[in-house]
């Protein structure tokens, strides 16, 4: 037996009496001896035989075997794993200044906010350094919105990283050297479904024909997402193949498919669901939901689920109605009712049917984008459901109605700039007038007194900030910079001052793109 | 001198300072900013009419601040601000002559420094060697003490099991380290503090306690035979039970070792009452071999001196005494250099620690050199792979992901601290680029 046998046979008696105890277990006994490990078997045995107790020479036997271990340490045979090293960058690295704002952003950040910084880094043409690559990750896999972000930004360095983690694996990929083929082979699902828009674009038909052929073999998260690039350019030819998704064995994908023939106006679906709803709702307002024995068995073809789910809040005949209702544009009601669009909710809210009506109507309104419908869903949905309808009305209109209602109070202010944060899309940003209004309204109520109790407005303000244009920020910059930062919690005035840099930072980044770093990112010389 | 983000944020005494200058980064709160060869100054506009004037001294190799604002931490959270700057926004310092606050804060601080070298340089009161000669009895006399109780303390548990210990036990291995602070063992205090993070934490957690607690058994027997060993060992011992040398008198009497020494790592751990002990790890060119500097700090404080991974000097460490020679104090430094990093095998690497193994039973970390790995996650643990074998390293997960991404996939050379079950990275350094990882505090 040899020394390096000696220990591997040693350590398990060892660790077995410290576990039970010498009080139950003795401490090893060693009778022969190999040349080559001789002096370490006479050490033990002496060892043994000299301790005054078994737990002093189980102690004195594990140092010996660690400093014997150590001084022939031979580490386990074995070849590294057979991975590639991550393909070299062609982008600069961004500043090291403006890479520790990032970070920062990205640790405490408004979504909003990272979204802007991380695409001013990326029209500058540059990328993060490698050790951030871990957290940009990160922020990726707690918010959807930044992934697209984080995959151009990462490089490949990233999307080599991301195999290590499956929290990752959404910047996993073949990247975007490889081409749209192989792309569409062996992509993930969004570089899949970013490959089928670009076909779409150059030829719809192929792309469609590409889709139809790989649906059936597709889980229903992917067929749905691959799904919507239908949504670009809307044809006839469509038709058929949404029809067809209407029999999905995916709620999901029949829901997906429902909204996308919205955009298809007069389509055979469409009247064929005008003709069934027709039947339950008079002309003259009358209104009679299906019984189970009028229920036909081909309604199923057309995305209507007989059976009412388990977690359903409406009633059986309410469900059967909301998912007719559903699936005729909210202009059929104007015209089945020959009633604007804030006369036909006056007498749906009045119904007995009201909440499976007005559900129905707000789906096929979001769907649809009819704006007169929006404008009057929005004076009848209760506000926590605005900013949703707001998001479909244009930016103009979406400005009008806030407008109407910037309010003096700063509960009420801090309600309607929570309103204007959820409705506007990340990268888009209030038009000029607005934004000096409700400028002009922050530094009112910022300049009260008592701030420190307005924890809604001070919560929701540096959000706000972030959907404002740069060059209206001046006048609530200035405030912030003569506040101490101490004096609200959580150093909320610096919070609004560096929102405010940064974003400045950033922009001039985008703007004027500097010199390259150096990739050697701390050193800088103060002297 | 050379400031960077790295250093800078050495610097702070604690994270939350950090991120507080990092706000105060705006130049707008900064009506006046200067700076000229001896220092920087800004005035820091806060809430009142007065804004806090902060200064900095850049005469001597690490900063001083001053600052008016009442922050108890120190350096408070404007000086940093202020460092930070100069780093990233340079051309936003106007005036290079100081202001008249500025001037007598640097001359008062002149006036002391001349002060305090005349004080050194005045013949020094004769040192009581009979007292002290008592006064290093009376400490043998404790620790011996000690240790007996240690080694009865290490007998119980070894008797009842480490099978029945679990993490809620820790505070006992506490209470025992306490107990070796009373007896000025601090040394056995950090070891089994030690003791008490191992266990119940991990794989094979007995295993590592258990030769954890062989050694304390050897420091205990080695206590107890102290008379007959070696002075070189009697050396050893006494460090690892925490004796310490007086720096003064180490650089009087001992020669310096003059090589070209290159910051090759260092290991910040948090040790007892918000103290931070610091390792800095130097490689010698010349003499080819590695030595470490130790330092602490307590809660607020900076470290004196400020290390940067890859950077170097010509100049004298002086050794402590002991047979491992590793530990080091500075001496002079003649001047300020490129990193060499090491080139020695893994073969080498190991041959070294076998010999220091062999003339330190005690040691607990090992400097070791492994070039050319390849790393790479393996299950939930983190490997890295050279020459065919693998190393598992010992490594916080974010920071595993930081390395990994920093390497890419391709051989990057590690320094590590090893004692013989873990192997804990403390810099990457890719053979054509130079440093590109190094583990933080903590991790």
């Amino acid at each position: 037996m040899n020394g390096a046998l000696l220990l591997d046979h040693l350590d398990p008696q060892l660790l077995r009496c410290a576990s039970i105890g010498t009080a139950r277990a003795a401490a090893p006994e060693f009778a022969t001896a190999a040349e080559d490990s001789a002096a370490l078997t006479m050490l033990l045995a002496e060892i043994r035989s000299s301790a005054p107790s078994a737990a002093v020479a189980v102690l004195r036997m594990a140092a010996l075997c660690h400093s014997a271990r150590l001084a022939g340490h031979q580490p386990a045979a074995a070849a590294p794993p057979e991975v590639d090293a991550a393909p070299a960058e062609t982008r600069n690295l961004l500043e090291p200044g403006l890479t520790r704002a990032l970070i920062q952003t990205l640790s405490d950040g408004h979504t909003r906010l990272q979204i802007e910084l991380l695409a001013q880094v990326n029209v500058a043409q540059r990328r993060l350094h490698p050790s951030l690559l871990p957290s940009l990750l990160d922020a990726g896999r707690r918010h959807g919105a930044l992934r697209e972000a984080v995959r151009v930004l990462g490089g490949e360095r990233a999307r080599w990283l991301a195999q290590w983690n499956s929290d990752w694996s959404y910047a996993t990929g073949v990247g975007e050297s490889v081409d749209p083929e192989a792309r569409w082979l062996h992509g993930n699902l969004e570089e899949r479904v970013s490959t089928l828009r670009q076909w779409r674009e150059a030829d719809p038909d192929a792309a469609r024909a590409r889709l139809a052929a790989v649906l059936p073999s597709l889980p229903a998260r992917e067929r749905a997402e691959l799904l919507t690039t239908l949504a670009l350019h809307p044809l006839p030819a469509d038709l058929e193949l949404l029809q067809s998704c209407l029999a999905d064995r995916s709620r999901e994908v029949v829901d997906r498919a429902l909204s996308l023939l919205m955009l298809h106006p007069d389509n055979p679906h469409e009247r064929r669901a005008s003709a069934r709803l027709a039947q339950f709702v008079s002309s003259f307002g009358a209104i009679e939901p299906p019984e189970a024995s009028q229920l036909l068995p081909d309604w199923k073809s057309d995305g209507i689920e007989l059976k009412r789910p388990k977690n359903e809040a409406l009633g059986e005949r309410a469900w059967w109605l909301y998912q007719l209702a559903r699936q005729v544009p909210p202009s059929w009601w104007s015209e089945h009712w020959q009633n604007n669009a804030a006369q036909v909710l006056k007498r749906i809210v009045q119904s007995e049917w009201r909440d499976a009506l007005l559900r129905a109507v707000q789906e096929s309104t979001q769907a649809s984008g009819d704006l007169g419908f929006v404008e009057a869903l929005l004076g009848v949905l209760p506000p926590a459901q605005h900013p949703s309808l707001l998001a479909r009305l244009p930016l103009t209109a979406r400005e009008r109605w806030w407008s109407a209602r910037v309010v003096k109070q700063a509960k009420d202010f801090a309600a309607l700039a929570a309103e204007i944060c959820a409705a506007c899309a990340p990268g888009e940003y209030l038009g000029a007038d607005l934004a000096q209004t409700l400028v002009q309204n922050v530094v009112r109520l910022l300049s009260a007194e008592k701030l420190q109790y307005q924890y809604e407005l001070r919560y929701q303000l540096p959000e706000l900030l972030c959907v404002l244009p740069l060059a209206q920020l001046e006048p609530i910059a200035e405030l912030a910079n003569r506040h101490d930062p101490e004096v609200l919690s959580n150093d909320w005035w610096g919070k609004l001052a560096r929102i405010i840099e940064v974003r400045q930072r950033f922009a001039e980044l985008a703007s004027a793109i500097p010199a390259m770093p150096p990739d050697d990112q701390c050193r800088v010389r103060l002297d | 001198m050379t400031t960077t983000i790295d250093s800078i944020r050495a610097l702070a005494p604690d994270d939350a300072s950090f991120k507080a200058a990092r706000g105060l980064c705006v130049l707008r709160q900064w009506p006046t900013l200067g700076r000229n060869a001896d220092a920087m100054w800004g005035e820091c506009q806060g809430s009142g009419s007065k804004p806090y004037q902060t200064q900095v001294d850049l005469r001597a190799a690490a900063p001083s601040f001053k600052c008016s604002c009442p922050s108890r931490k120190f350096p408070c959270k404007h000086g940093l601000a202020l460092l930070l700057l100069g780093v990233e926004q340079a051309a936003a310092f106007g005036s290079d002559t100081a202001p008249p606050w500025v001037e007598e804060w640097l001359s008062a601080r002149t006036e002391r420094s001349e002060k305090k070298v005349a004080k050194a340089s005045a013949p020094a009161a004769e040192p009581d060697l009979q007292a002290r000669a008592k006064r290093e009895q009376k400490r043998h006399q404790r620790i011996a003490e000690a240790a007996i109780e240690l080694q009865r303390w290490l007998v119980d548990v070894l008797d009842r099991g480490l099978g029945s210990l679990n993490a809620s036990q820790r505070g006992a291995v506490e209470s025992m380290a306490a107990r070796m602070v009373d007896a000025q063992a601090p040394g056995l205090a950090a070891r089994l503090r030690d003791l008490a993070e191992t266990i119940g934490n991990g794989e094979h957690w007995i295993a590592r306690a258990l030769a954890q607690m062989g050694l304390l058994q050897l420091t205990c027997d080695g206590i107890a035979r102290r008379d007959a060993l070696s002075p070189e060992l009697r050396a050893e011992l006494d460090a690892v039970v925490g004796w310490s040398v007086d720096k003064a008198e180490l650089l009087s009497s001992t020669a310096g070792l003059i090589d070209h020494w290159s910051v090759v790592g260092q290991r910040i751990s948090e040790l007892d009452n918000r103290l931070s002990e610091r390792r800095v790890w130097l490689y010698g060119a010349r003499s080819a071999r590695y030595v470490y500097l130790l330092d602490y700090r307590f809660a607020a404080a900076a470290f004196e001196r400020q290390y940067i991974l890859g950077s170097a000097f010509v100049g004298a460490l002086h050794l402590h005494p002991g047979s491992a020679g590793l530990r080091a104090t500075l001496g002079e430094i003649e001047s300020v250099t490129a990193a060499q990093w090491p080139t020695c095998s893994l073969a080498d690497g190991l041959a070294a620690v076998a010999q220091r193994a062999a003339q330190s039973p005690w040691l607990w970390w090992q400097p070791l050199w492994l070039p050319n790995c390849v790393l790479a996650r393996e299950g939930d643990s983190w490997t890295a792979f050279v020459e065919q074998r693998s190393w598992r390293l010992t490594l916080s997960e974010q920071s595993a992901y930081e390395l990994l991404a920093c390497s890419g996939g391709a051989p990057v050379h590690l320094f590590a601290e090893w004692r013989g079950t873990e192997l804990a990275p403390l810099c990457a350094v890719d053979p054509s680029a130079g440093p590109i990882w190094q583990r933080t505090a903590g991790t």
